[in-house]
């Protein structure tokens, strides 16, 4: 009889409240770590917002810079190269004086070179010129700086032994260009 | 109602019994009727009923009850109500039945001292196993122990007439029954006297003590001898004058003594004063002289008084008048039944004859059963506190969050957000990766202010040619091709000048690009972190006939994959001025 009392007392008073306790309980962990997860997604989430706001912030702050440079990048990448740095030179070659300067040739050596082969693409250009050295660094220094997308890879230049120190100057340039991307 | 033992108790029977102030009352937990809180005694005498409490402050008269109420529940549930303090104490019902006690025999093979141990417990539970003839009606059987005579007999008591008091028994666990014989009582109780009378009784081995207790329908006699009680005996009390006598010398020689003291008790006056009349005479010398002196050397005569008041036993010769106190059983009653017999009387006189008693002990909690019902419980409130404190917690957790911008954010407006941010950053991107595509980093007037500065016309050599390559090393993830920058110089000179080209080292090579860095407004050419290595080599020249030397100067400059001059290696599309200016659309608030 003890021992029903003492089961009665277990099931009764402890085994079955702790079981309904433990069931609450359960329900009370299982739907807070529901909401806690939920919660986390929506803070990461919130995270992603701040930067993102920050970033267009940023972003926003720097248009009008930015707006101004697209558009002097598309004007210097966005055209055919060969002619766009082949009236450069016509140009260097207008204002100087033709017994000091002049171009010797000018061409495009390759097709352009697509970025899909793991750099940007560009067009191979070459140019020779003849003239005074001094003359020569001005006309490249012209043309060098309204053609910046021009990447010289390769240069010669070699004294001529008979004239007066003017030298030769063959010239190897990669132009990166946005048009055949 | 009465509870059915056998369906056992609920957890709210047995919850409602315990508390935890309870828990510490020593007095609440035992199953003795004399242990608890307050203790009422009944006694029985036929319809004579005497009524008297016992509580820590003594003695006090009892509530009024008749034979009747003992028959009711209700009733005796009412009084005990009250006595009981609405339940704050533990009532103790001690019934002291005075007009019941009939002698049985033990069978023979069960009566020995070796039998005293347990026969107490076999004789209620199974009295037909016990008893020398079959059991008859509903009384119950209380086995008494003569170790006198090493042998044993039961007394017989008829419990049934208490059916009130059986139920109550059952049904309140607040309440202790108890059914006990009187004259059992007083056997016992009686050593008291001798002890507080300052004698102690010597008997030889042909001598003994006999006890003569007169109640008003019986004479319960009770022959102790030097080895304890003898025997014990009733006698009905419609006696003609010298039976009493004749029956008791008869009883005490039959019982193998010579010579006895007497003690003649009596319980009430109008039964028992004609036999007190005859013992009186016939110790007054009026009777055979010869008999009496054969028989009983002295005669001792006691009289009840009331039961709250104890027994005043009074000596004939010399008056020695002591009061014993009826209800505590004296702890030196080993002075009469000597020391060796003393508990089993004790135990016999103090055997609960009540099996409603026994039924409704199973109905109780027990202290252990009660400490683990408060254990539980505070197991239980600890939980539920815990669970609310969780709960709290929860609820704070859960009420901050909400409260929080991040909460209310939609899915949608962070995914605008992200989106355009990413639309932004991807144009940022492309304007600045192309940025870095077309920074001067390898231009031809570049090169020849380098030839300028490091060949100036005083150095007095004369340069032949110059030879620039750009050579792009590996992609080594880092997004962005590292090259190498060679410069060859071949030219021919005076020893003197040539000498000098031969002091070329890095830090004057370093010089003279940040020299052109300065020329050119472009740091590229005062890039730390580009490394610069120069071979110097002349020999005798080939054509010339004036000592000069050929000289050739070779300069390589690398700059690292790592460096922000590297070329990437890759472009994204540079996006349209429209895709900067689209409006952004994001929340205003949260």
């Amino acid at each position: 009889m003890s021992n029903n009392k003492l089961s009665t007392i277990a099931i009764h008073g402890m085994v079955l409240p702790m079981l309904g306790l433990g069931v609450i309980a359960l329900v009370m962990g299982v739907t807070f770590v529901f909401f806690e997860r939920d919660f986390k997604q929506r803070e990461e989430r919130y995270s992603d917002y701040l930067r993102a706001v920050g970033t267009i912030q940023a972003l926003t702050q720097n248009a009008y810079t930015n707006a101004q440079m697209i558009g002097w990048l598309h004007g210097v990448l966005g055209v055919d190269q060969f002619i766009a740095t082949s009236d450069s030179f016509r140009r260097v070659e207008n204002i100087a004086n033709p017994e000091f300067i002049r171009r010797t040739s000018f061409s495009k050596t390759h097709p352009t070179v697509t970025a899909d082969d793991g750099h940007p693409a560009y067009q191979a250009l070459s140019a020779s010129w003849f003239g005074r050295f001094a003359d020569l660094q001005a006309a490249l220094l012209d043309t060098e700086l309204s053609r910046p997308n021009m990447l010289l890879l390769d240069m010669e230049i070699a004294r001529d032994r008979t004239t007066d120190g003017r030298v030769s100057i063959k010239l190897d340039y990669a132009a990166f260009t946005t048009e055949h991307q | 109602m009465v509870k059915q033992v056998d369906k056992g108790l609920s957890y709210r029977e047995i919850s409602r019994q315990v508390s935890i102030g309870r828990l510490f009352e020593a007095s609440r937990w035992g199953d003795d009727p004399r242990k608890t809180g307050l203790v009422w005694h009944i006694y029985v005498k036929g319809s004579d009923v005497t009524s008297t409490v016992h509580d820590k402050s003594g003695y006090a008269k009892g509530p009024a009850i008749s034979i009747g109420d003992l028959q009711s529940s209700q009733a005796l549930r009412e009084i005990t109500k009250g006595l009981s303090l609405q339940g704050r104490v533990v009532v103790g019902i001690m019934v002291h039945v005075a007009d019941d006690f009939a002698v049985s025999s033990i069978r023979s093979a069960k009566e020995g001292p070796e039998h005293y141990r347990h026969g107490s417990i076999l004789t209620q539970d199974n009295p037909a196993a016990m008893l020398d003839e079959k059991p008859t009606g509903d009384g119950s059987y209380l086995y008494l122990p003569l170790p006198g005579a090493k042998r044993a007999v039961a007394i017989k008591i008829n419990e049934t007439r208490f059916t009130g008091l059986t139920q109550l028994a059952l049904s309140d666990p607040e309440v202790r029954v108890g059914i006990y014989s009187a004259p059992l009582e007083y056997l016992v109780r009686l050593s008291g006297f001798v002890y507080e009378s300052g004698e102690t009784l010597k008997l030889d081995a042909d001598q003994c003590l006999t006890v003569a207790l007169l109640y008003s329908n019986f004479i319960a006699i009770g022959i102790i001898s030097e080895g304890g009680l003898h025997s014990i005996a009733t006698l009905p009390i419609e006696q003609r004058t010298g039976e009493f006598r004749r029956s008791m010398t008869t009883a005490i020689r039959s019982a193998g003594f010579e010579s006895s003291s007497l003690f003649v008790i009596e319980s009430n006056e109008s039964c028992g004063s004609a036999i007190l009349s005859e013992v009186e005479l016939w110790h007054s010398d009026e009777t055979d002289e010869a008999e009496q002196a054969s028989i009983f050397t002295e005669l001792l005569c006691a009289d009840y008084a009331t039961v709250t008041q104890g027994i005043t036993v009074t000596r004939a010769q010399p008056d020695v008048s002591v009061t014993i106190e009826m209800l505590d059983v004296p702890a030196n009653v080993g002075a009469m039944f000597l020391q060796k017999s003393a508990p089993l009387m004790i135990a016999s006189a103090a055997s609960n004859v009540s099996s409603a008693a026994r039924k409704s002990a199973q109905l109780r909690v027990t202290r252990s059963d009660a400490a683990i019902v408060v254990f539980a419980r505070g197991l239980k409130a600890a939980a539920v506190i815990a669970l609310i404190a969780g709960f709290g917690f929860m609820a704070w957790t859960v009420y901050g969050a909400v409260s929080s911008p991040a909460y209310r954010l939609e899915q949608a407006a962070a995914d605008r957000a992200v989106a355009e941010a990413a639309r932004l950053s991807t144009i940022s991107s492309a304007v600045e990766t192309w940025s870095r595509v077309i920074a001067p980093r390898s231009q031809a007037w570049a090169v020849m202010e380098v030839s300028s500065q490091l060949f100036p016309e005083r150095l007095g050599v004369t340069l032949n040619s110059v030879r620039y390559q750009l050579q792009f090393g590996d992609d080594l993830g880092t997004g962005a091709k590292g090259f190498d920058t060679v410069y060859e110089f071949a030219g021919v000179g005076p020893k003197a000048a040539v000498d000098q080209l031969e002091t070329l080292d890095e830090r004057k090579i370093k010089e003279v690009f940040e020299s052109v860095a300065g020329v050119a407004s472009n740091s590229f050419f005062s890039d730390p972190n580009a490394s610069i290595r120069v071979l110097v080599t002349s020999k005798q020249g080939q054509f010339e006939t004036d000592g000069a030397l050929d000289f050739n100067v070779q300069i390589t400059r690398t700059t690292q994959g790592e460096s922000e001059y590297a070329l990437p290696a890759s472009t994204s599309i540079l996006p349209a001025i429209e895709e900067l200016m689209k409006p952004v659309d994001l929340p205003t608030t949260l």
